[in-house]
């Protein structure tokens, strides 16, 4: 079973990616955190191996600020931005902490970007 | 199905005392209550920020499906933004009928966790004007006749 961690601060965004999580049993939401500053907490106590990041959360610290931290103190999670903010792509493609990129209105595309990334994982 | 579309409705952050309920009081969706309740909420939202009233919720079954509609009489989605020789089309994503702040998440959430539940969220133009958003969820029936 793969950890998942969500750190979005939209309780609809939230809900929505459990659902799409909840579609394949080999993944399990572990945790949900709506600031940068308890996506690092929540890191530490989850080990997560997938983490969902938005990029707009609570508190003053933006989610692609947040990245190679969360990085830091969960090494081995692949972090997939998951972003409405379409100029956070150019920053995130010489960001080396964030694995994917994914626009919420692309949210279909959320499992199988996961998944990829899983698969990536257990190759490792 | 009637009592979670009225407890969408009491729940609601918009003033739904003007919205009318069609619904066959024994029609059971198998849905998540949660995912049920935002769909609902994201279309009654929608409906309220874009569209005019009267606003309408209605479901009916539909082989082993139950048709959730939402329906106003706005302007509804323009011609041009729906897929062209088709009653149905796929929730639009245009920028008159963005919700959240601009971003047009509500109808991805709605076409997300209709498809998370064995779904499809669908728009339909509401004759003579105005729109009709659809959910079409898993009937706890089965097929019905």
């Amino acid at each position: 079973m793969k950890a998942v961690l969500i750190v979005e601060d939209d309780l609809d965004i939230q809900v929505l990616i459990q659902a799409i999580f909840s579609m394949d049993p080999r993944f399990s939401v572990a945790g949900l955190a709506d600031s940068a500053e308890e996506a690092l907490t929540m890191a530490i106590e989850v080990d997560p191996e997938i983490i969902v990041l938005d990029d707009g959360l609570k508190g003053p610290m933006r989610g692609v600020d947040a990245a190679p931290q969360i990085k830091a103190v969960a090494p081995r999670a692949k972090i997939i931005l998951f972003t409405s903010h379409q100029n956070t792509k150019a920053r995130v493609d010489t960001d080396p902490s964030v694995d994917a990129y994914l626009l919420k209105t692309e949210s279909a595309a959320l499992l199988p970007v996961a998944q990829q990334l899983a698969h990536l994982l257990a190759l490792i | 199905m009637a009592e979670a579309i009225t407890q969408c409705l009491a729940a609601s952050s918009q003033d739904t005392s003007s919205v009318s309920v069609s619904c066959s009081p024994d029609l059971v969706v198998l849905a998540d209550p949660l995912h049920l309740g935002r769909i609902v909420d994201n279309y009654l939202q929608n409906a309220f920020k874009y569209g005019e009233p009267p606003v309408r919720v209605e479901a009916t079954a539909l082989g082993d499906m139950v048709e959730i509609r939402v329906l106003d009489h706005g302007l509804g989605v323009p011609p041009s933004s729906r897929t062209s020789c088709s009653a149905s089309s796929p929730v639009p994503d245009v920028p008159s009928m963005r919700d959240k702040k601009g971003t047009g998440l509500g109808l991805s959430i709605v076409r997300g966790l209709a498809e998370a539940n064995g779904g499809q969220a669908y728009y339909r133009p509401n004759v003579p004007h105005g729109s009709c958003f659809i959910a079409l969820l898993p009937s706890a029936d089965g097929p019905r006749r």
